[in-house]
């Protein structure tokens, strides 16, 4: 397999791996109207919830971490996404019902945070700052490195997919609307029946599986996770996404996952860096994303594409 | 091992003093404007360079004056945010949903202009006053008393602004009930000027600070703050500026304090017990936020 064969699939799999972020976050935030600023952290539960499901039992004084079942693709992956929505189910059954919009965002970034902290300070619960690693992807051991890329690479396909079909069925369903209603008007959507923690905990719980799915395929792809792979940072990249693309819908999502996440942050990766200045590049990466997502609040709001609007037969 | 305790809390207390600056200027900011600034740390970080620029060569100033001019120098840097950015985006698009990730996205810009401008180099001040005094069981260093003295200092003027002065009750009274004070002819747009100027001077001087007490920072500090800071203002009540500083004083304490139970580097596991504690039994805070958005059902 040629260098560039190589470096294509690799930015596909990035890419089908981000459009499944993208879209639970799109789930909880684009249609549901939850301030997730603390989206990464659902996505961090997955990931190492699948680490140590695959991840043979921890020998003494090697690295330390839970469980360690050692199950085989896709129970790994599988047992990440049940414990991200009954992770996720937790925390709504503790802050939905007391609190919502703005106060929310601040008590799930600070929670996040702290939980960011023990874990990198805890060693026995993840192996700290270093992480989980080697953790091993689907049938890796069985297929020669080039096979194994382009089978990762199907997986991935069909992920997404299968999330985009659950998605786009969902937000044309009668579900769909009432999460939609919620979004608008708690209020209004209260007055009618509808109840809005009950709404909001089901949203948060789809967004979780698709954040629990993506950390899942992530770390069997990449093999390890770590406490940097999700500082806020990320969530304010994917939210960003979300929001250029066209909130509340999955093709403005995930336009807005091909925008922010291959073309700006893939596509910058070729300019040459400045000399003694590694730290240049990202800087300017995230200046772009902040003065087009500043662009896109001003004069497109509703985001590049936006979410049609509720049309009904007659 | 008891014979700590004194020291842990005097350590706790300056923590707190700090967490209190800075806390009070979040959450004051909050209660004029209705809006939370979710790139606040980025103000703290902004005063600690500015200072750090000033204290170094070649200029070489005094590092307390280093640190006053950073106040006033983050002070401009709020307003000027706020009348650039801020204001222009409230007025164009009003849905909180907008400001909220304005502020993100400004903090992101902010901290990436640092970058750019003054590298992540871990930097530090010359000339702090780091003597030590030993009163009887307390150990505290000048730099440290100097601190608590700003804080103090800081908090009184900010009592004596909210509770006696005229523009100290309009910005208390457009924190409780907005269309009330407008309606009674107070200007929000006058008042969110001052504020965004009051509270960026207690952002810049709590960013000088806080960089002195870690000894060398880079432009990660404010942000990184910010996460003791939202819980601070969670605890306390938000919008209330007691709350802020009752919250900071629990974080602090309690921080400090943890390491007679459980290791240090488990510490900030405790924040985030107190907060879920605070989210299921108290979710206005301690001091009875202005508001904490619950949801209409039932």
């Amino acid at each position: 397999m040629s260098g560039m064969a190589f470096y294509i699939t690799t930015l596909a799999i990035y890419a089908g791996l981000n459009g499944i972020l993208v879209l639970g976050l799109n789930m909880q935030f684009g249609v549901t109207g939850i301030f997730n600023f603390a989206y990464i952290l659902l996505v961090a539960v997955g990931a190492y919830a699948t680490g140590i499901a695959a991840l043979p039992s921890p020998i003494a004084g090697g690295p330390q971490y839970l469980g360690g079942f050692g199950w085989p693709f896709p129970y790994d992956v599988l047992f990440g996404m049940v414990v991200t929505v009954l992770f996720a189910l937790v925390l709504a059954l503790v802050a939905f019902r007391r609190i919502a919009n703005w106060y929310l965002a601040l008590t799930l970034s600070a929670i996040s945070w702290a939980l960011l902290v023990l874990v990198t300070n805890f060693v026995p619960l993840f192996n700290g700052l270093i992480g989980l690693t080697g953790v091993p992807g689907p049938w890796e051991d069985q297929l020669d490195p080039a096979t194994y890329q382009f089978v990762f690479l199907g997986i991935v396909v069909v992920a997404l997919a299968l999330m985009y079909a659950v998605m786009w069925r969902i937000e044309r369903s009668p579900l769909g609307r009432a999460l939609r209603a919620t979004r608008e008007d708690a209020v209004a959507a209260a007055s009618l029946g509808k109840s809005p923690v009950r709404l909001k905990t089901t949203g948060f719980l789809l967004g979780a599986a698709a954040a629990g799915l993506g950390g899942g395929l992530s770390i069997v792809y990449l093999g390890g996770w770590s406490p940097q792979s999700w500082g806020s940072g990320e969530t304010f990249v994917l939210l960003s996404a979300v929001i250029i693309g066209g909130r509340g819908w999955a093709n403005g999502a995930l336009l807005g996952s091909l925008i922010v996440l291959e073309a700006i942050i893939e596509g910058t990766r070729f300019l040459p860096d400045v000399a003694g200045r590694a730290d240049l590049l990202p800087a300017i990466q995230s200046v772009a994303i902040g003065v087009i997502l500043l662009a896109v609040l001003w004069w497109r709001p509703r985001g590049l594409w936006p979410e049609p609007k509720e049309r009904f037969p007659k | 091992m008891p014979s700590d305790i004194p020291a842990l809390v005097v350590f706790g207390i300056v923590d707190a003093a700090v967490l209190a600056i800075a806390a009070v200027g979040f959450t004051l900011q909050f209660g004029v404007t209705n809006y939370f600034n979710f790139g606040y740390g980025e103000w703290l970080t902004f005063g600690a360079y500015i200072a750090v620029v000033l204290n170094t060569a070649p200029l070489n100033l005094n590092v307390w004056l280093a640190m006053t001019i950073a106040g006033l120098a983050t002070a401009g840097l709020s307003f000027g945010v706020n009348r650039a950015l801020f204001l222009p985006f409230v007025r164009r698009r009003p849905e909180p949903l907008y400001i909220l990730i304005v502020t993100l996205a400004v903090g992101l810009l902010l901290n990436n202009a640092y970058i750019a401008l003054w590298g992540t180099d871990y930097r530090q001040y010359q000339g702090a006053d780091r003597d030590i005094h030993h009163i009887g069981p307390i150990t505290i260093g000048t730099d440290q008393v100097i601190f608590l003295a700003v804080a103090v200092a800081l908090m009184g003027a900010t009592h004596a602004i909210l509770s006696y002065s005229k523009l100290g009750k309009s910005m208390r009274a457009i924190a409780d009930d907005r269309t009330l004070a407008v309606v009674c002819g107070l200007d929000p747009a006058r008042l969110a000027d001052v504020t965004w100027l009051m509270t960026g001077f207690m952002a810049g001087i709590a960013g000088v600070i806080l960089a002195m007490q870690v000894h060398t920072f880079s432009t990660d500090i404010g942000g990184n703050f910010t996460y003791l800071i939202f819980p601070a203002v969670i605890i306390g009540g938000i919008g209330r500026a007691y709350g802020a500083m009752v919250g900071a004083l629990i974080i602090g304490l309690v921080t400090a304090l943890g390491v007679l139970v459980i290791p240090a580097s488990l510490t900030p596991s405790l924040i985030f017990v107190a907060i879920v504690a605070i989210v299921l039994f108290r979710p206005q805070g301690l001091l009875g936020g202005i508001s904490h958005g619950r949801m209409q059902e039932d």
